[in-house]
């Protein structure tokens, strides 16, 4: 299921505390924590703009380690920021 | 006395050439490898045309492209750090590059603050794209 751009935008920067790129000119989210960059996610211009394909979305979830579903699930609000950043911070152990 | 019938065996169909000469393959110089005979075989070895060591066969690209349900290209590295998407596969690719870019670029300005892990993922991506 794609999720709308904007929707996905939001859920990263307003629930899960990432950082957009300060210049704006891209679509880069960096996640802080304790002082250290924990991960690096990008939504892609590429995608149309307008939403985020369902592949696209694996894509991002892959870039952070964190499954499919715990970013869908982040994004939908049924993961919250705890346990989102649990699953990253578990997810850097794979890296 | 009982007897069987004899099973048939099955034949592959004989290779053959193409019908047009123009269909072959191109091949340089280097693709070419003379091996000498000689009466005990114990000492043949090839022989290569040019000075130089044979060229190593490509390294498998650091990236893939995919087609994905609606129709958008979606080029990716290797250990998944790096995306990127467009209408063509050439749109993903460059992309791709300047998502990569961006990305090298970030982590190495935030080198001394990386978790290990991106530490990792940063050495990772340097030494599948070198040079950038």
């Amino acid at each position: 299921m794609p999720f709308p751009t904007r929707e996905v935008r939001r859920a990263l920067t307003s629930k899960h505390g990432f950082v957009p790129d300060p210049s704006g000119d891209h679509p880069d989210f960096s996640r802080w924590h304790n002082g250290q960059v924990i991960a690096v996610t990008h939504i892609s211009h590429g995608a149309g703009g307008r939403e985020v394909s369902d592949y696209v979305l694996g894509r991002m979830a892959r870039q952070l380690r964190v499954s499919g579903p715990t970013l869908r699930g982040a994004i939908t609000c049924s993961i919250g920021p705890e346990a989102f950043l649990q699953a990253l911070l578990d997810g850097l152990q794979h890296r | 006395m009982a007897t069987t019938a004899p099973d048939r065996l099955p034949i592959a169909e004989s290779s053959r050439p193409p019908s047009d000469p123009t269909a072959l393959q191109a091949h340089g110089q280097q693709d070419y490898v003379a091996s000498p005979s000689s009466p005990t075989g114990a000492e043949a070895r090839p022989i290569f045309l040019s000075h130089q060591a044979p060229t190593r066969p490509p390294l498998p690209s650091p990236i893939s492209v995919i087609v994905d349900t609606g129709g958008q290209f979606v080029a990716e590295d290797a250990i998944g750090a790096v995306y990127g998407v467009g209408a063509t596969p050439q749109e993903a690719v460059a992309d791709f590059y300047r998502a990569l870019d961006r990305r090298l670029a970030f982590l190495r300005t935030h080198r001394a603050q990386l978790h290990p892990g991106l530490l990792r993922e940063l050495g990772a991506l340097e030494r599948l794209f070198p040079g950038r």
